[in-house]
């Protein structure tokens, strides 16, 4: 009952078809239950240097249809492109106004895949809403205009396709369906409802499950098809790139550009910075890789990311090969980014032996492309709390999603079940001569 | 694991000393804390401050932060329950926003410069005779700017003792930051160097070390990590009798296990 009043409140006040609107962006642990307090903020005056219109800024933010509040701490976040990253970095998605490290060892890129369904997340929303407010800007660190080529599409189910087409085709006006009008025939809509009636899933059981779906926003999260390109590519307006320079005046030309871009747009925007392969020799000299510059650099993207903490996101990817986590660079670079994440992807040898088990005892069970370890989450490292997660998690890249499950090493179910069966012929035995 | 069947106690019972209640070192003295990215020591760092407030010291406290922003610390004292919007509070803590505003290209172009008004800039209107407390997070990041040496960050911290400043200080301590890589042949940056000559010689010049590491067999739903608190290199009344708390007091040695809960409250168990 309560619940029911609170909603009607907020959806008259706020945001349309958002139930949860948060009072404070930046909450602890404990901020759901904050969330919901007594409008306190109010009183408060805001903080210095970040915006004064704070309040207003942060419920005109959560009507982009990009961003959501966090479920940990109500914090607006964005998807990065990956539900089952979402999942694992706590908030079901990255905070704005952090800074995302994905590490990969071997020579593999599997982060890029990830990297390409943030930018292209990024441009679909900007499609969305271009020339309104709660626009998206992408901004691509270090690579050409090709890397934003070969962004993803959206998939599109081919049964949801041909239904489409079968609906459009119904829905013209033929000889047909003129002369079947006068005997009661029932459209496509209405047999469905047939069927769903006989199964038990009325018509008031289907509207609140609409409802809930718009509570989520459907639009925070796509289905990209990795084997697609987006249509039309996107132009140098919707997405930035940065090229390399070559020189070690590229970090100063990379924070400058993201500071105009920044200042430029208005205060709903979400600006997305990725970084591709940081610190990969070919685009950064080697001045750039020295310690002191790269942390630097790293250091002016924090600083950015907390004062643009409502709009800000940067996403990077950096390869262990050349800097291994017990080189002090990586250190330095993770202790200055809010989630580390690493993949590690199987070697090719284990994948192979893998396989055909996977494939005889389980059909539905795919077999894993890697590791995945978690080492800092945003807005709970930092508070001080251990989520190091060390080789629970794997992932696998389809054709429609980078998917990361809970793993562990796997039992062999068929010795087990063949000792117990042999302990029971035994125990029957025994009990037989006894 | 021992900890599990007792319930533990609260951080408030938390103390470093054998007699005095105080979390603080005397004048002049240092605890050195030292962490890796697992476990920050933010709370810590929180806890002392809202302990030393809410005693009756009358000592002015100094948090100088360099890789978190002011409104992240006034954010988290506020769970601590101390709101700097009150005058109570304000006048008594004072936060250096270091991260903010600092250019490490230009600003640390002369390290001792920069060090020497920072100095300044703690020890301000702290004529009395009672120096300021300073709690300083992630000094150690410092020393990745190209020009900034061990020895800068250490006369640094000789005026702070000088001025008669208790300081208590939060370093990074991630093996790859201060040791050598035995597998790789290449030379190392003299950044490894440099962190590691930091760190030595402050364990040689602190009363106190105190050490958060997480659980050596990966994360657990029941403990966050391990707290461990030993002697430093340099004795604890060494000094005078009237600058230490009690010249019969001793640093209270203890491995502890803590627990951060979800709302803040943390628990510490005996080890």
């Amino acid at each position: 009952m309560s619940f029911k009043k609170r909603t009607v409140q907020l959806n008259s006040t706020t945001a349309p078809g958002l139930g949860r609107t948060p009072t404070q962006p930046r909450g602890g642990p404990a901020a759901p239950a904050l969330g919901r307090g007594p409008p306190d903020f109010t009183t408060t005056t805001p903080l210095q240097h970040r915006s004064e219109s704070h309040t207003s800024q942060t419920f005109s933010i959560l009507e982009h249809p990009g961003i959501r509040p966090s479920v940990l701490t109500s914090h607006p976040t964005v998807s990065t492109g990956s539900n089952d990253l979402d999942k694992i970095l706590s908030h079901m998605g990255l905070p704005t106004g952090s800074l995302l490290l994905l590490e990969e060892s071997g020579t593999t890129d599997f982060t890029s895949v990830i990297l390409r369904c943030f930018a292209a997340q990024g441009v679909i929303h900007h499609r969305s809403q271009e020339g309104k407010l709660g626009d998206t800007k992408v901004l691509v660190v270090g690579m050409g205009e090709g890397w934003a080529r070969d962004l993803p599409g959206i998939y599109v189910d081919k049964k949801e396709k041909a239904r489409k087409r079968a609906s459009n085709e119904q829905s013209k006006v033929s000889v047909e369906n003129l002369a079947l009008s006068g005997a009661s025939v029932l459209s496509s809509a209405d047999r469905d409802l047939k069927i769903a009636w006989r199964y038990g899933a009325t018509h008031n059981s289907i509207t609140p499950s609409k409802e809930s779906n718009n509570m989520v926003k459907p639009t925070y999260c796509d289905t990209f098809d990795l084997t697609s390109r987006i249509v039309p590519s996107p132009n140098s307006s919707e997405v930035i790139c940065i090229g390399p320079t070559g020189d070690n005046q590229f970090f100063q030309k990379v924070i400058t550009q993201i500071k105009q871009t920044l200042k430029s747009v208005p205060h709903n925007t979400v600006v997305k910075v990725v970084i591709p392969s940081l610190l990969h020799p070919v685009i950064y000299s080697y001045e750039s890789s020295q310690i002191n510059n790269i942390t630097s650099f790293f250091f002016s993207l924090r600083q950015l990311t907390r004062q643009y903490f409502n709009q800000l996101v940067v996403v990077c990817s950096c390869s262990l090969e050349l800097y291994p986590r017990e080189s002090p660079i990586t250190r330095w670079l993770e202790h200055l980014s809010d989630a580390v994440i690493q993949l590690e992807p199987f070697a090719h040898k284990m994948v192979l032996c893998a396989a055909p088990t996977a494939t005889t005892k389980d059909e539905s069970k795919k077999d894993h492309q890697g590791l995945v370890h978690i080492f800092k989450v945003p807005g709970l490292t930092e508070r001080g709390h251990m989520v190091t997660r060390k080789g629970e998690h794997a992932f696998r890249v389809g054709r429609k999603q980078f998917e990361i499950e809970e793993w562990s090493i796997p039992v062999e179910e068929g010795e087990e079940q063949k000792s117990y069966a042999n302990k029971d012929d035994k125990s029957n035995k025994a009990n037989l001569d006894f | 694991m021992t900890a599990i069947g007792s319930r533990g106690f609260p951080i408030n019972e938390l103390s470093f000393f054998q007699v005095s209640p105080s979390l603080i070192p005397s004048k002049g003295n240092i605890i050195l804390t030292t962490s890796t990215l697992e476990v920050s020591p933010i709370w810590l760092i929180h806890h002392i401050i809202q302990q030393t407030i809410n005693s009756d010291n009358k000592r002015k406290i100094v948090l100088v932060s360099l890789l978190q922003d002011k409104e992240f610390h006034e954010k988290q004292l506020r769970k601590f329950g101390i709101e700097l919007k009150n005058p109570k509070y304000s006048s008594k803590l004072q936060i250096l926003d270091n991260f903010s505003n600092l250019d490490l290209n230009q600003n640390l172009k002369c390290p001792s410069s920069f060090l020497t008004q920072l100095a300044r800039n703690i020890s301000s209107d702290h004529a009395d005779n009672d120096g300021p407390i300073v709690l300083i997070e992630n000094l150690d990041f410092l020393l990745t700017a190209a020009s900034v040496t061990a020895s800068d960050l250490l006369y640094f911290i000789t005026d702070l003792q000088f001025s008669g400043a208790s300081t208590l200080l939060f370093c990074n301590a991630d093996v790859p930051l201060i040791m050598h890589d035995q597998t790789s042949s290449s030379g190392q940056p003299p950044i490894v160097d440099e962190q590691g000559q930091f760190l030595f010689q402050l364990l040689h010049r602190s009363v106190i070390t105190i050490s958060l590491r997480p659980l050596k067999t990966g994360r657990a739903d029941d403990i966050t990590g391990v707290l461990r608190v030993s002697n430093g290199g340099k004795p604890l009344n060494y000094a005078k009798s009237d600058l230490t708390p009690s010249s019969t007091d001793r640093v209270l040695e203890k491995e502890y296990l803590y627990l951060l809960n979800s709302d803040t409250s943390i628990r510490l168990f005996y080890r």
